[in-house]
């Protein structure tokens, strides 16, 4: 029993992840389910402006039916609220309050909610990161420029909420805000005993076409459905690592079966002669499977969910940024990790038991002979190996070229297929080139390549496992730091300026460019001038930037390239506006200063861009009026963005945009698909390194003459640790090469499959992650040393007389 | 000086050393007053029961007694591969009971030589390999000369470079007495090193045990239960019941068997 622990290891963890996963899902659909659902607690309909807006008669129309009771419209105003320490007021949106008796005001944390028309609700986070107390004053203004002084009468419980919260203020404090303002939808509540469906079918019948009628219910699975929609996503990503994870558990299981049987060849023999049919030897290897795969099962589910329920406390302790949600256990999520382990382990010792059966009774008699190492079924699995790589690789190519993904996705599993068939002569031909360095370094360390390579169908399925979770990993990093760098190249022609400050009509103090440098994550700051020219009768805001700086904030090299005195830089509307082709020349003028120049197209920098030495010529005076930034690419983006919105205190309004919002949006997704990956694929090189562990300590049990003899010749016991260590590290090292080189050959054949048909010019980028591959090939070779601690001190142990005892 | 004329001089010296008679033979490994016992309380058994014992330089010694009389446990307590309960070993100057395990370990690759019944090769390593495993275990360089004459004597010269798998018994029992013996260790432990051989093996095998001791001067220790085999020694030593039961000087088959039988009886 105590040689299957690592085997079921390898289940629990499996088993332990898919628990997890599931119960991850379930609980936060649970807790979108209760969220909304406690957001529209007595709605018994809902009017959505589906392709029109609802207007206030409609509201009235509504209120008029007999069914209704209630009737809360949704209006938000959306006002500029300056917070204390801020240089620049924010937008804060405000909803309108009604009275209702049976539909659910928003709670309340502390405070009260509002009931005059100068007084407001903050949410809670909001109140709390601007330091705003109850009784404090704001000031808030209208896109109008109107002003009004509200009171914090009260903080909005915004614990569950999904994303910022709104602020609350009384019906008739959002009407004089913002008098037009939008009606989002509309509760209803029915008179008692009016049936929802009855009650929609009625509102549905006075709405003008264009506005859409739900019933309360009807409308929160609506709303439950945008928001599961990612989680179904991301669930469906966990769940495909979870049967990775299991599948490998499977690999590993199946190894130790093997071993296990091939050390009890003697006792199964023994059972054989005395009169154990083949299919008794069969099913009580099945049922020792089917024990060992119930057990380890249920000590999953337990971890997974013990795991899942620690995250979601941890998550509602600490701020992660996510909602938090409290545990939700259904069925499915404890059977079916339960049920899926049992059968994966039972699958698993299927061929192991099956060649139990083939014991014969004789081999209780003599002593264990090797097995033959080449069998037909060796050369014929090596044959579909080869031929599996090939038409994978043919696949792979196709889908390079012809970017599909599908069938990319079909070549990459062929093709790994084939590698794990070849495995057999791969691995061990790779261990003996690896270890050729160590193997100089002395015996031991040549025994031990030795080792590796003894068994290698052994060495092949312990590496195999191993495989599986660097490739993939591997796969992961390469694919996402070659998407990132495509998206990257490609967001550096869309946007090729990070972030651009501008002010309309104030002046830019003398030290603005020093205050935005100085600014955490600002690498490079150039000045540019704005003038108003005329042509043709219409004007032009045009931009003038030093041409020598210019390369240092735009991204783009061929714009830097355009940018010289004679030519214009335009968009396609200015173009449109001038009625001219680019190549064409144009003549501007700004007072008694005209400029003729060459127009060229410029996307994604102003309008209308003209080098400094150019823009000098029609307005020599021409005051500085903004900046272009650079941005250091591992700054927190929207951080910065933040920072440069509260610079420049001196003026009263500053406008900031660039590309930097959606470069810092995107980045911040990679990181997180990656550290998703990476982290639910580690399951799987965990488990596999159980295997690796698991493997040795059998064959330290199987080498113990070896090693006594070893022992009894010299060998010390750190000389026999570290033969054990150089073995495992070989076997280690080897899989993460392997899968390393695997995980590019494929990240990079996903990158241009996906991103291919994405790009403009359809070209695509590869990138090689070098520090996290290393770091990848170092993990693996660390685990590998550890797996090999627990054999190796177990072998260390054995006594060389004891072993070398004749029988 | 040529290799030759040293075997001789050693052959000379060590013909006298080999008689005790002659003096005071030098003492290769001595036991003294050797316990040892498995098991605690009413179940402890003692396999060796207060066993003193010197065996000279240059001397081959056979070490007999029925099943359990504890000759294996007595062997592996004098080749360091076991710790006695009580008593002291005596390699040369060095005290084996009070040593750690490493400094044992490195007594037995650099002064000790191994002889077992079966299971004497790595099955990984080529013959030659096996032979030089002691040396290169400790980082010492053959002496090539040396190494050359046990494989010419040995007859191995056209098998070096095969793996054990690829030998005969006999084959793989040479093997391991050439690796016994090309460190020049101190005694050379033989376990029942004919047990699993033909007679004309065993015989090749145990003709070279006694050529190493008269032409190279090897101290040989050896267990065996065969009294053909225990007639090649120079002595053989008796043990029952863990304790010495007799000695026997220049045996034949013949009388190693009547003090076998004496001591059944």
């Amino acid at each position: 029993m105590g040689r299957l622990v690592a085997a079921c290891l390898a289940i629990v963890l499996g088993v332990g992840f898919g628990a997890l996963a599931l119960t991850a899902h379930s609980s936060a659909s649970h807790g979108i389910d209760e969220t909304i659902g406690a957001q529209y607690k007595g709605v018994d309909a809902y009017v959505y402006p589906d392709r029109e807006s609802i207007t206030p008669a409609t509201v009235a129309k509504v209120k008029a039916l007999p069914q209704v009771a209630e009737v809360v419209p949704s209006a938000t105003a959306y006002l500029e609220t300056s917070f204390p320490g801020l240089v620049r007021s924010v937008s804060l949106p405000i909803d309108a309050l009604y009275p209702s008796t049976q539909i659910a005001s928003p709670g309340t944390t502390s405070g009260k909610l509002p009931r005059a028309t100068n007084e407001i609700a903050l949410p809670n986070k909001l109140a709390a990161k601007h330091n705003v107390m109850l009784g404090q004053s704001l000031r808030i203004t209208s896109y109008e420029k109107k002003s009004w002084t509200v009171t914090v009468v009260g903080l909005i419980d915004d614990q569950s909420a999904f994303g910022q919260g709104a602020a609350v203020a009384t019906q008739a404090a959002v009407k004089i805000f913002e008098p037009d303002g939008y009606i989002q939808g509309v509760k209803i509540a029915g008179k008692p005993g009016t049936d929802p469906q009855v009650l929609a079918d009625a509102v549905q019948k006075v709405l003008p076409s264009g506005v859409q009628a739900f019933t309360g219910e009807g409308w929160i699975e609506h709303e439950v459905k945008q928001y599961t929609n990612g989680i179904d996503v991301l669930g469906g990503v966990f769940g495909m690592f979870a049967v990775i994870a299991l599948f490998v558990a499977c690999l590993v299981i199946g190894n130790t079966f093997t071993i296990v049987i091939a050390q009890r060849t003697r006792e199964m023999a023994l059972l054989r002669c005395v009169g154990a049919s083949r299919r008794q030897v069969f099913s009580s290897v099945l049922a020792e499977a089917t024990v060992v795969g119930v057990i380890a099962s249920a000590i999953g589910v337990v971890f997974g969910v013990a795991l899942s329920a620690l995250a979601l406390a941890m998550s509602r302790e600490f701020d992660w940024g996510i909602p938090p949600v409290s545990l939700h256990l259904d069925l499915l999520s404890i059977f079916l990790p339960l049920l899926l382990g049992t059968i994966a382990t039972i699958a698993a010792a299927v061929v192991p038991a099956r060649r139990a059966t083939k014991v014969a009774p004789l081999a209780a008699l003599r002593p264990d002979v090797a097995p033959a190492a080449a069998s037909k079924r060796g050369v014929f699995r090596l044959i579909l190996g080869f031929v599996l790589l090939a038409g994978g690789g043919a696949l792979l190519a196709m889908a390079a070229t012809e970017h599909q993904v599908i069938v990319g996705v079909a070549g990459g599993v062929i093709s790994f297929l084939g590698v794990l068939a070849v495995g057999t002569l791969l691995v061990p031909a790779l261990i003996r080139v690896l270890g050729a360095l160590p193997a100089r370094a002395g015996v031991p360390s040549r025994i031990a390549v030795a080792n590796a390579v003894r068994n290698p169908k052994r060495t092949a399925a312990t590496t195999a496992a191993l495989l599986i979770g660097v490739t993939l990993i591997s796969l992961t990093c390469v694919g996402i730091a070659s998407v990132r760098k495509t998206f990257d190249v490609s967001m550096d022609g869309q946007y090729p300026v990070d972030l651009t400050v501008m002010t309309y009509d104030e002046k830019m103090p003398p030290s603005a460019d020093e205050q935005l440098k100085a600014i955490k994550g600002i690498t490079q700051v150039v000045p540019i001038h704005k003038v108003v020219v005329k042509s043709k009768g219409e004007e032009y805001s045009v931009t003038g930037i030093d041409q020598a700086t210019a390369g240092s904030v735009i991204h783009s090299p061929a714009l830097v390239d355009k940018l010289k005195p004679g030519t214009a830089l335009v968009d396609y509307s200015t173009l449109q506006r001038l009625q001219l082709k680019e190549g064409s020349k144009v003549t501007i003028v700004s007072g008694k200063n005209t400029l003729t120049v060459t127009l060229q197209r410029g996307l994604g920098l102003d309008p209308f861009n003209l080098t400094s030495t150019d823009l000098a010529k029609l307005a020599p005076n021409a005051p500085i009026s903004g900046y272009w930034l650079a941005t250091d690419p591992k700054a927190d983006g929207s951080k910065v963005i933040e920072d440069v919105n509260q610079s420049l205190p001196s003026l009263k309004e500053l406008e900031v945009s660039g590309g930097l919002a959606k470069r810092s949006a995107y980045t911040q997704i990679f990181d997180v698909l990656l550290a998703v990956g990476i982290g639910l694929l580690g399951v799987s090189v965990l488990i596999a390194l159980v295997g690796v562990g698991n493997t040795l300590s059998l064959s330290v049990l199987e080498r113990t003459r070896e090693n006594a003899l070893l022992r009894a010749m010299g060998l010390t016991r750190r000389q026999l640790r570290s033969m054990l260590a150089i073995e495992s590290l070989l076997m280690a090292l080897v899989a993460a090469g392997l899968g390393i080189a695997l995980g590019l050959v494929y990240g990079w054949t996903g990158t241009s499959a996906l991103m291919g048909g994405q790009t403009i010019d359809g070209n695509v980028e590869y990138a090689v992650p070098v520090g996290l591959l290393v770091a990848i090939a170092a993990i693996a070779a660390v685990a590998g040393l550890l797996a090999s601690v627990l054999p190796a001190r177990r072998a260390a142990k054995v006594a060389p007389a004891g072993a070398l005892a004749t029988e | 000086m040529e290799p030759g004329s040293d075997m001789s001089l050693q052959t000379g010296e060590l013909a006298a050393g080999r008689l005790p008679q002659d003096g005071m033979p030098r003492t290769a490994i001595r036991a003294h007053e050797l316990r040892k016992v498995y098991g605690q309380g009413d179940t402890a058994v003692a396999a060796l029961d207060g066993v003193s014992v010197d065996f000279a330089v240059g001397n081959f010694t056979a070490i007999m007694g029925p099943s359990g009389s504890g000759k294996s446990t007595l062997m592996h307590c004098l080749a360091g591969l076991d710790t006695p309960t009580s008593g002291q070993v005596l390699l040369g100057e060095t005290e084996l009971t009070q040593l750690p395990d490493a400094a044992l370990t490195k007594i037995r690759r650099d002064r000790i030589g191994f002889v077992f019944q079966s299971f004497n090769l790595l099955p990984m390593l080529s013959a030659k390999d096996n032979i030089l495993l002691p040396l290169e275990l400790g980082s010492r360089k053959p002496d090539q000369q040396w190494l050359a004459t046990l494989v010419d004597v040995l007859g191995l010269a056209d098998r070096l470079t095969h793996r054990p798998s690829e030998l005969s018994g006999g084959q793989q029992q040479r093997v391991a007495v050439a690796r016994a013996l090309v460190g020049r260790p101190e005694v050379v432990f033989a376990d029942e090193p004919t047990g699993n051989l033909d007679s004309r093996s065993g015989a090749e095998v145990l003709g070279f045990l006694r050529r190493s001791v008269r032409e190279f001067g090897q101290t040989v220790v050896m267990v065996t239960h065969d009294p053909l085999a225990a007639s090649y020694a120079d002595r053989v030593v008796m043990l029952a019941d863990g304790k010495l039961a007799g000695e026997l000087y220049d045996p034949k088959p013949e009388t190693v068997l009547d003090a076998l039988r004496q001591l059944g009886a």
